[in-house]
């Protein structure tokens, strides 16, 4: 590898992390440390590993094929096939984004106390005006480059102390010894909130963004490999802080503003300023990353020229549904339904489409006319068709678990 | 190693795009045409083969007549009923009040990953909606040219 690709590498690196951190991840760890200590690590741990595979496999569809995969499954499996995961997941993107824009709102609420349905349409129109303005480059650098500073959850892991072999335990499955609905609830939406589908469009159109061909499978599988478990990394110290600090003094976290609380009881004042920040650059992040990926999906379903890094007048069907999307999705928070509340439900109807999302894998990753000699090995096919039957019992066990054990 | 080939060029791709006019040709209509992207000469997007239309003239086996595109045409294949339903919203609100973009299968050159045409966008009426929302309502909003870039097509309109 030359410098050059080290380069790639390394910002790569940063934009799947950006992408893994979102709300979602950062609000149902803190929810699992404080509720049960250590003990959900594992939920975290198998999360990150699922949604590495898969995102490796979409880049390399992409890398290798040319199509992202929104148009590789629409072509596959016929128009038929295709337009109900696809309706489902334009509404779980809006409802997710609307738990972003909540989140950042909430950032801001933080450090100025003026409450966060009044910050909902400056952060759409801050989102929008990213959109509108940036290229894809500036974008996926700029907000994963200042994402760094959710690095500060780790350090606050550190900090509270943790023990060490409790931490380990934690990542082997146990069953709960009290609130056994909202224990299997967390592990579900934790698994939820860290395998998101948008991930998985974004960075197969991203791909394609940045014109990646065949000679960036090697690229594509380093990104995959250490962003995701970086994003994993930091999820994982937002949970431990929370096991260390909450948990032992009973704090259940069933409102936003408590998140934070896992980190100032250790770092103090700069530590509350620094995750404000982390959470608002995450949740940006992660609103820019699925509006856009709501116009991807609309553009290769239906054969638009897209790319955001034409301008908007260029192409413009694929740049009014980016327009749209943040507007629409902040609407809900303007109007003060709870943040946590949407997150939940959200990574909840997440699981619920998962399985159709994922079941394509399963078919273009071994067809030579998409990969050619870069099909799924072995381990490959047996993961997917492993998240396929957790996604699955999940989907089936979402509901159910958000009526007895959401709190 | 310095004699091993070349590695493959960057860009190509596996399926290999099958010449349409030479004869014999085998085409499996569902698996490579149908949801395809269509391209035209320049590489700019059509929109998607949404539909095929077969024509049986005189004795024989029916041959394909056309491509078609369009919204009326994915609500047909959802259901006939929804398919009229989505019909009327478009006759009464669509840019091209319901017309389907239409292809003559004599302009397609070839299949493969993508659909190669033999025309120009501009011969049809395919990128309607693009230019009304950008007429309409992206060109009015400040800034829709700030960016340098193109798309990733390399070859987005001039207008």
């Amino acid at each position: 590898m030359n410098s050059k690709k080290y380069l790639e590498v390394a910002l790569g690196i940063l934009t799947s992390t950006g992408g893994f951190l979102e709300v979602g991840a950062i609000a149902t760890a803190t929810q699992a440390g404080a509720s049960f200590g250590y003990q959900l690590m594992w939920a975290l741990l198998l999360g990150t590993i699922c949604v590495t595979f898969l995102v490796e496999m979409s880049g390399r569809l992409a890398a290798s094929s040319g199509h992202p995969l929104p148009a590789a499954v629409r072509e596959r499996f016929g128009f038929n096939f295709y337009v109900f995961p696809i309706a489902a997941q334009v509404l779980v993107d809006l409802l997710v984004l609307a738990s972003e824009i909540g989140g950042s709102a909430l950032a801001l609420q933080l450090v100025t106390g003026v409450d966060y349905r009044w910050w909902a349409v400056p952060v759409a129109l801050f989102v929008w005006l990213l959109l509108w303005l940036g290229t894809f480059n500036v974008i996926e650098y700029g907000v994963s480059i200042l994402g760094l500073i959710t690095v500060v959850c780790i350090v606050a892991a550190f900090k509270a102390h943790p023990e060490m072999a409790s931490v380990g335990k934690g990542l082997l499955p146990s069953l709960p010894r009290h609130d056994k609905a909202h224990y299997w609830f967390l592990a579900v939406s934790m698994i939820g909130a860290i395998i998101s589908p948008y991930l998985f469009n974004f960075y197969s159109s991203g791909a394609i963004e940045d014109e990646w061909g065949e000679d960036h499978i090697g690229v594509n599988r380093a990104i995959a490999v250490i962003g995701m478990g970086f994003g994993g990394l930091i999820s994982a110290g937002m949970l431990v802080a929370a096991a260390a600090i909450l948990h032992p003094r009973g704090v259940e976290v069933d409102r936003y503003e408590q998140v934070p609380l896992a980190i100032t009881a250790t770092l103090g004042k700069w530590g509350f300023f620094l995750f404000a920040a982390g959470l608002f650059i995450a949740c940006v992040g992660a609103a820019i990353e699925i509006s856009l990926d709501g116009a991807y999906v609309f553009s290769q379903s239906f054969g638009w020229n897209w790319g955001e890094n034409a301008k908007p007048r260029d192409a413009a069907r694929f740049s009014s549904v980016y327009t749209l999307m943040p507007f629409v999705a902040c609407v809900p928070m303007a109007l003060g339904l709870d943040p946590l509340a949407v997150t939940l439900f959200s990574m909840a109807i997440t699981t619920i489409i998962l399985p159709v999302i994922v079941l394509p894998f399963l078919v273009l990753m071994n067809d030579e006319h998409y990969v050619g000699r870069h099909r799924n090995g072995f381990v490959g096919n047996a993961v997917v068709f492993v998240i396929i039957v957790l996604a699955a019992v999940m989907a089936v066990v979402a509901i159910p678990l958000e009526i007895k054990g959401g709190s | 190693m310095a004699d091993e080939p070349k590695q493959q060029q960057k860009g190509q791709r596996h399926r290999q795009a099958v010449e349409v006019r030479v004869p014999g040709t085998e085409l499996m209509l569902v698996r490579d045409v149908l949801d395809n992207r269509m391209v035209d000469w320049r590489r700019r997007s059509l929109g998607r083969a949404d539909g095929l239309v077969l024509v049986q003239d005189g004795e024989g086996p029916p041959r394909v007549a056309c491509l078609e595109s369009g919204p009326t045409v994915l609500g047909r294949r959802l259901g006939h009923r929804f398919g009229k339903w989505v019909q009327r919203l478009a006759r009464r609100w669509g840019v091209r009040r319901g017309r389907v973009v239409r292809i003559d299968w004599a302009k397609v050159k070839s299949v493969g990953v993508d659909i190669d045409l033999n025309l120009d966008l501009d011969e049809t009426e395919a990128w309607a909606l693009e230019h009304w929302m950008r007429r309409k309502v992206i060109g009015r909003i400040p800034g829709h040219s700030f960016k340098k870039g193109q798309d990733h097509e390399k070859e987005g309109e001039q207008a």
